[in-house]
Formats: structure tokens, sequence, C-alpha cells
């Protein structure tokens, strides 16, 4: 895989460097929205979409904005690209803002899109910029759809509204709460961060093994 | 001397660029909200028209496709709109909208009454609620629970409070409380009608 190659960076911003389950970035969404799927995939939609524009916008202005307003003009490009969006789809895509509308408004309020905004398109080519906004903003969706499929099934007893709990279990309301929220997130967490490490020692031991008879041959 | 001036072109320098993002982007959005006024309110304009409609058929459905019900000139506080009629035996009946705040502002509720005040129908017309913990209290089977019940309604025998979401049950049960205070006050005296 080329580094910095399209595939090299959605699998850095869905995997490696997820946004939610790696850096810990847009936790306020993550808690606050994921009691459904369908917020949970309309929320990661609507973030993604500003996220490429955002960044390519960006990238755009990069040589003009300078380095000690960065974070005020970034803002205030983040915040009028989405308050644009807003009035258009208010306008002339209504059902579809009905659905998002209020998704729409928090986007501003979340800290990835400031992040990537500071940490890579502010520093990098308008092109691999919007890829990165594309990796995030996937990476993003698919932590808050795996948020939401844990909390829908165990505490509504719903899938995307569908009951499935067969009169088989009662679902634990708490999951839905705030609390069951961070401890939901908590063990995501620890999941991601076990298989991460996981893949790390694997690689670890297999370059210790071949470098093993080099060094039994330096010793002789 | 040289060096206030050299210190004003920096701070020029770096705020003039500032400055010049915040105008176009202010100009970008002013240009689409006058763009899109027109549109925007077309689509609000939709919403009114499909609320109003919503009650009307829950009002053809209730007391007939020949009940005539007409709206109050006479204002109530905190009410949005009532509307007053009598059913075939000249009883009084009526519906109440009215706005409250739950967890978030603006649940709008429809309540319409039979003659004696008892609750035919409850209906959410709009709600913020936080969806898929406040949104039940929209739920048809919930609303449902409040049908055939009258006078001051309280939770534990009548009527149970949405688990996790108390504030905006709360809400929904002081909305209906509410406007059957309207209507006891109407079956006493009569309003004004268009």
């Amino acid at each position: 895989m080329k580094k910095n190659g399209f595939l090299f960076q959605m699998k850095k911003g869905i995997l490696d460097e997820n946004p939610v389950l790696v850096q810990l970035l847009g936790m306020c969404p993550t808690l606050a929205l994921t009691t459904q799927v369908s917020n949970a995939i309309g929320m990661g939609l609507a973030a993604t979409v500003v996220l490429i524009c955002s960044n390519l916008l960006i990238s755009l202005l990069r040589h003009i904005i300078p380095k000690q307003v960065r974070i005020a003009a970034f803002i205030v490009i983040i915040s009028g690209f989405v308050t644009a969006v807003e009035l258009l789809m208010k306008a002339y895509l209504f059902e579809l803002y009905q659905s998002l509308g209020i998704f729409l408004s928090l986007i501003v309020v979340n800290c990835i899109i400031l992040a990537r905004a500071e940490a890579y398109a502010s520093k990098n080519k308008p092109l691999p910029s919007a890829v990165d906004g594309l990796a995030s903003g996937l990476g993003f969706t698919f932590a808050l759809i795996i948020m939401a499929v844990v909390r829908e099934v165990l505490g509504s007893g719903t899938i995307l509204g569908y009951d499935i709990t067969f009169g088989v279990f009662e679902p634990a309301m708490m999951i839905a709460q705030p609390a069951g929220a961070f401890i939901t997130l908590g063990m995501i967490i620890a999941v991601v961060q076990k298989i991460k490490n996981r893949s790390s020692d694997k690689e670890r031991h297999e370059r210790l093994v071949k470098a093993e008879p080099k060094r039994r041959e330096e010793v002789k | 001397m040289q060096a206030k001036n050299s210190t004003f072109v920096y701070i020029l320098k770096i705020f003039l660029p500032l400055l010049l993002i915040c105008a176009v982007v202010a100009g970008v959005i002013s240009g689409i909200s006058v763009l899109t006024k027109s549109a925007r309110e077309a689509n609000d304009l939709k919403i009114e028209q499909k609320k109003e409609q919503q009650k009307l058929d829950a009002i053809a459905e209730i007391y007939g496709a020949d009940a005539k019900l007409t709206k109050l000139r006479e204002a109530f506080d905190g009410i949005d709109e009532v509307r007053v009629g009598k059913d075939k035996n000249g009883g009084t009946i009526a519906t109440v909208t009215l706005t409250v705040k739950g967890y978030s502002n603006g649940l709008q509720v429809f309540v319409a009454f039979a003659d004696g005040g008892e609750v035919r129908r409850v209906m959410v017309l709009a709600s913020n609620e936080t969806n898929g913990i406040g949104s039940k209290v929209s739920n048809a089977e919930y609303l449902k629970g409040y049908e055939g019940l009258s006078g001051d309604i309280t939770f534990g025998g009548q009527i149970d409070k949405i688990a996790g979401a108390s504030v905006s049950s709360k809400a929904l049960l002081g909305a209906v409380n509410a406007a059957s205070d309207v209507y006891e006050s109407l079956n006493r005296s009569t309003g004004g009608a268009e």
C-alpha cells in the first residue's frame, strides 16, 4: 500500500487513526446521538460531507490565512459553510433537511472538523485534503454506527426502529441513558485497542523471530 | 514612531485576511439567505398547512364530517388555538392546541375533547424532544393512553411516565391538563367566534 496513497489514507482515517475510537474526538455527538442507528447514520453522513468540503476549502486558502489567526479563520469557514448548507437544504431538499436538520446545526461544534483542518488540510494540497476529510468522516460514521447498534439493540430492543426482542429479552434502559453511553464507548475503545495491540504485538514477534538466526550467527 | 508603524502594519497583515474571510463568508451567507428566502418560507407554510390538515382530519374523524368547530378570537394565555362547537346533542366540544416546553422548546400538542371534558384525541404536532428518548411521547400507542380520561390527570393509575423521558412525559401531561382547564372555562362561558 503506497504511503499517502488513497487506500493508505482511507485505512488511516477509518481504522488506524479513527477520530472517535483512537483519537477520542467528537465525543459529544458520539455519546448524545447514538441512541438510534438512524441518528448515527444521519449525523455521520452529514459530518462527512462537511468534512470533505471544509477540508477542500481550507486547503485552497492555506497560503492566504495567516498562521496567527488560522483557528479563527477555520471556525469562520466551517460555520459559514454549515450555515450555507443548512439554508440550501431547507430551501431545496426539505425532506432531507427534516431528517437531518438537527444534525446539521450540531456539526459546527464537532471538533473532528477543526482538528482535521488544523492537522491536515492547512498543510496539504486540496485533493489529499478532500480524501482525508472523506476518510475521517467515514471513520466517524463507522464509530457512530457501532455505538448506535449496541445501544439501540441493548437499550431499546430495536434496530432502525424495528423491534427485535421477539419477547426473548428485556432491553436495559440504562444503556440508552448517558451513563450507558460512556460505558459502551469505553468497552468499544477497549476492544479496538486490544485488536490494535494484538496486531502490533504479532508484527513485533515476527520481527524478533526473523532477527533470531542473525543474532545466533553473530554470537558464534 | 517607526516601531509603532511596523506593529500596526504587522497587526494589519494578520487581521486583514481574517476580516476579508469574515466579510466574504458573511456576504455569501446573506446572499444565500436572500436567494432561498421564498423557498424556505414556502416550506414553512407547507408545515403549517400539514398541521392544519392533521387537525381537520382529526376533527372529522372524532366528531363527524359535518361537525362545525369555529376558532375563537378570545385569547387564552399560553394557548395557540381553541376551536369550539356543539355536538349532535348540543354539548360543548372543543379542540385546544398549545405549545409547551419539554426537554427542548417547542412541544406542540393538540387535544380534542368530547362533551363533559373527556379526552378524545391527543396528537403531537411538532416536537424537538431528544430522538429515541423524549420523542417517544409522540408515539401513537402512548398517546392513546390519554383517550377516555378527564379532569386532572396524574401519573400512576391513569397514565404512565415513559422510562428515561420523565421531563417530556411531564410536559405532555401538563399540556393535556392545561387544555383540560381551557375546556372547563369554555364550558362555563361562551367565547367570541369568527
